[in-house]
């Protein structure tokens, strides 16, 4: 326990998870990059083989990086635990550790640690205390909370309470920018809300990606629900033809009854009672609206699955399937992708006096075809007797579908983490401690001052308050004395 | 048109560094005065460059009312411009003078940078947004980013002069430069004050792409190289900032963690486009 709370393990946690992290982002990860992962294996068997054991290539998703993400959640939360945020010790940047004794006695150790304080600054006057009152109310008008040190009984003065050391002094402290101390302590709590609700994401929630082309529907795994697409709009640039817009208009159907309908474009889903339809990605689907040929100089268009009769013969032909990017892969016709590179249309041909054929009749090569035997492998034919003058795909939309029941979670986790952040670094912590002590009829003030961020940036301000405060307590009488480092 | 303003501002920035570089080695109050003239001066032409890029970038109706950092030179330009930016705000704030020898050299290579690429392409890569890059996000989020990054390049200048400056303090002969840059403590707080800036702009950086992520894509978080090294560069920058709150690090053994930070900032920005797919500059996609 003492090991995960440590500073020296936390930093060499960040450390070790920043060296997991980079691993992951040369390694090539699965499956984005399948390919490139068995090209890392065949040039660096050993080393391939060493990172695909220990699941490298797919390191994000890998048990022990998740085992890796939870101890750095569970030290946030141990660290934040065993260090609650600073309390209302009013020694807190002077004296350190618990102390025995009480705050009289606290105060006597004080005493001589404030004279070692580079901000410190020393304040007498003759002829009692009556100036205190205004030395704190300067303090006050400025916006410090100031408290006496503690609820000793004892003197009171100026309206308000301070202990009364063993040697007579009274003390109080004064703070600005207490709210800072909070900071790290709901920064670090974000973090363990984002964690959880990350986890929650995973354990409850889903998410499926659906390819549903034009006009059809699609089933979804995680809810009894289809997905039909009416339209599928794509727009590109005419400069350098990138894509501009995808569009999908979707209705949800449960059944009969259509629980959701919208026109989804990216950053703008589809919400179905938390469900959320996203417009991920398009493509050219293993799908065909129409084909038009040409056959003794004559065009006739084929539907999918419609039998046609060849224009100036007794042979007819039924289009029966479409692959977009056409390749043949050990003897058999397989599709590369999504992308209409090399089209390619599978048809049934009838002759008078011939048993029927199938044949592969790719866009690109119009002289060429391939003949598909029962056991689906492909071999040379003649070409057939009329040419592809054009397909019309259907375009599938890949829609991603996601639950995500810590999102709102997440949103309270990110905005607590910036306001943490904001509290930690914007709001500046500093503290006066103000002893003051009679002896023979004069009195003496003496005022130290701490910042979190180092006397250098509350030097300047610091200077100030002595100044305010040595001008009130010659304003109640006359200043004998004044001076010290930070006044300087 | 774009260019011809922009190519000014770069040698601006580059006549500005060398300045403030003479002014390091000289008890001349003119040298720095004037590279913050440079310095004003060359911001003046950037911004006049840049805005005649959204004119010709929102040209496109597609791309209207978006900030032109979709391309590699429009990320570097608007780096160049926040580093400067970042520089005069801190020099206004702290009138250090000295400290543009340290910092306005990243805004000359990130402004030379851009004058690579444009030349390199033969244009200033005013293109159509994608129809995952039209959100209200990308005015936001790699804006921030930016100023991060230009913070804590910022950073890394005040450190290499605390560097310098320790090394002079510790050596039996200083030199006159030991005189001309500021304390070791005021170099230390105004490191860790603008890196705890670029710590905060960095985090809700990260924050604003993971909620965008989570609108175009349904997933906060996907393990791109860009967002795995945003990620590598806050927790090293969290590690630095641990040292330095808990462990009472200050002056050079803070400065090297800082600048280990810086180099992740800098494979985060150039780097990572040579992995990335999906914010990848370079990659084309």
């Amino acid at each position: 326990m003492r090991l995960l709370v440590s500073t020296r393990f936390n930093v060499g946690l960040f450390l070790f998870f920043s060296a997991v992290c980079a691993l992951g982002s040369v390694v090539p990860q699965e499956p984005d990059s399948a390919q490139a992962a068995a090209r890392f294996l065949e040039a660096w068997p050993r080393l391939g083989g060493l990172l695909s054991a220990s699941g490298c290539f797919d390191l994000y998703h890998s048990w022990w990086f998740a085992a890796l993400l939870g101890l750095l959640a569970l030290d946030v939360a141990l660290c934040k635990l065993r260090r609650p945020p600073p309390g209302s010790d009013p020694w807190e940047g002077l004296l350190g550790g618990p102390r025995a004794g009480g705050d009289a006695a606290a105060l006597d150790l004080a005493r001589p640690e404030l004279r070692k304080k580079s901000l410190y600054a020393v304040c007498d006057r003759a002829g009692g205390g009556e100036g205190i009152g205004r030395l704190l109310e300067g303090f006050a008008a400025e916006g410090w909370r100031l408290s006496p040190v503690a609820e000793a009984p004892g003197a009171v003065e100026a309206g308000g309470r301070a202990s009364e050391a063993p040697s007579g002094a009274l003390a109080w402290v004064a703070d600005r920018g207490s709210a800072q101390r909070w900071g790290s302590l709901v920064s670090h709590a974000a973090i363990v809300v984002v964690f959880a609700a990350g986890l929650a994401g995973r354990l409850l929630g889903f998410s499926e990606m659906i390819e549903v082309s034009e006009g059809r529907t699609a089933p979804m795994r995680h809810r009894p629900w289809t997905i039909a697409l009416d339209r599928f709009t794509v727009e590109h640039y005419e400069k350098d033809g990138r894509p501009k817009l995808f569009a999908s208009e979707l209705r949800i159907m449960d059944g009969p009854l259509e629980v959701g309908r919208k026109r989804v474009v990216v950053n703008d889903p589809l919400d179905v009672g938390g469900v959320r339809f996203y417009q991920s990605s398009w493509g050219v689907a293993e799908d065909f609206a129409a084909v038009k040929i040409s056959a003794a100089g004559e065009e006739r268009v084929l539907r999918p699955g419609v039998e046609a009769r060849l224009p100036g013969t007794r042979a007819s032909v039924t289009a029966e399937r479409f692959m977009p990017d056409f390749d043949v892969v050990d003897g058999r016709p397989a599709n590369k992708s999504s992308e209409a590179i090399h089209p390619a249309l599978r048809v049934r041909l009838k002759r008078p006096g011939k048993p029927a054929e199938t044949l592969w009749v790719l866009n690109d090569m119009p002289d060429a075809a391939l003949a598909e035997g029962p056991d689906g492998s492909v071999e040379a034919a003649p070409p057939p007797p009329f040419r592809v003058l054009g397909v019309q795909p259907r375009l599938f939309s890949g829609i991603e579908v996601g639950y995500d029941p810590g999102y709102r979670f997440m949103l309270a986790g990110f905005g607590a983490w910036v306001a943490g952040l904001v509290l930690l670094f914007g709001v500046h912590r500093r503290r006066v401690w103000v002893v003051c002590s009679e002896s023979d009829g004069a009195l003496r003030c003496e005022l130290a001052g701490w910042s979190l961020r180092g006397d250098h940036a509350f030097h300047a301000e610091f200077d100030r308050l002595a100044g305010r405060a040595r001008s009130a307590l010659a304003s109640a009488g006359a200043a004998v004395e004044g001076g010290g480092r930070g006044g300087a | 048109m774009e260019l011809t303003l922009f190519a000014p501002a770069a040698v601006l920035y580059g006549v500005a560094a060398a300045l403030a570089f003479v002014y390091l080695f000289s008890r001349d109050e003119r040298w720095s005065l004037w590279a913050l003239r440079l310095l004003a001066a060359g911001v003046a032409f950037h911004l006049a460059s840049f805005g005649l890029r959204m004119a010709d970038f929102w040209a496109i109706p597609e791309n209207r009312w978006f900030l032109p950092v979709n391309s590699f030179y429009g990320a570097l330009s608007f780096l160049a411009l926040s580093v400067a930016a970042v520089a005069l705000a801190v020099e206004r704030g702290h009138r250090l003078g000295i400290l543009g020898a340290f910092v306005l050299p990243w805004a000359a290579l990130a402004a030379g940078g851009a004058l690579w690429r444009a030349a390199s392409l033969g244009s200033t890569e005013v293109a159509g947004l994608v129809p995952a890059l039209r959100s209200y996000w990308m005015n936001i989020h790699p804006a921030v980013l930016m100023v991060a990054y230009a913070a804590f390049s910022n950073a890394a200048g005040v450190g290499v002069a605390l560097l310098i400056q320790d090394g002079q303090i510790k050596s039996r002969r200083p030199t006159g430069l030991c005189y001309r840059l500021p304390a070791i403590a005021v170099l230390d707080d105004l490191c860790h004050r603008i890196n705890a800036a670029g710590f905060l702009l960095l985090t809700v950086g990260i924050i604003m792409g993971g909620i965008w992520a989570y609108g175009a894509w349904g997933r906060f978080w996907g393990w791109d190289p860009k967002e795995t090294w945003s990620l590598i560069t806050a927790v090293v920058y969290a590690a630095y900032l641990h040292l330095r709150y808990v462990k009472g690090w200050r002056g050079r053994r803070a400065v090297y963690m800082s600048l280990a930070g810086f180099a992740c900032v800098c494979f985060t920005f150039i780097g990572v486009n040579f992995l990335s797919g999906l914010h990848g500059y370079l990659s084309g996609r």
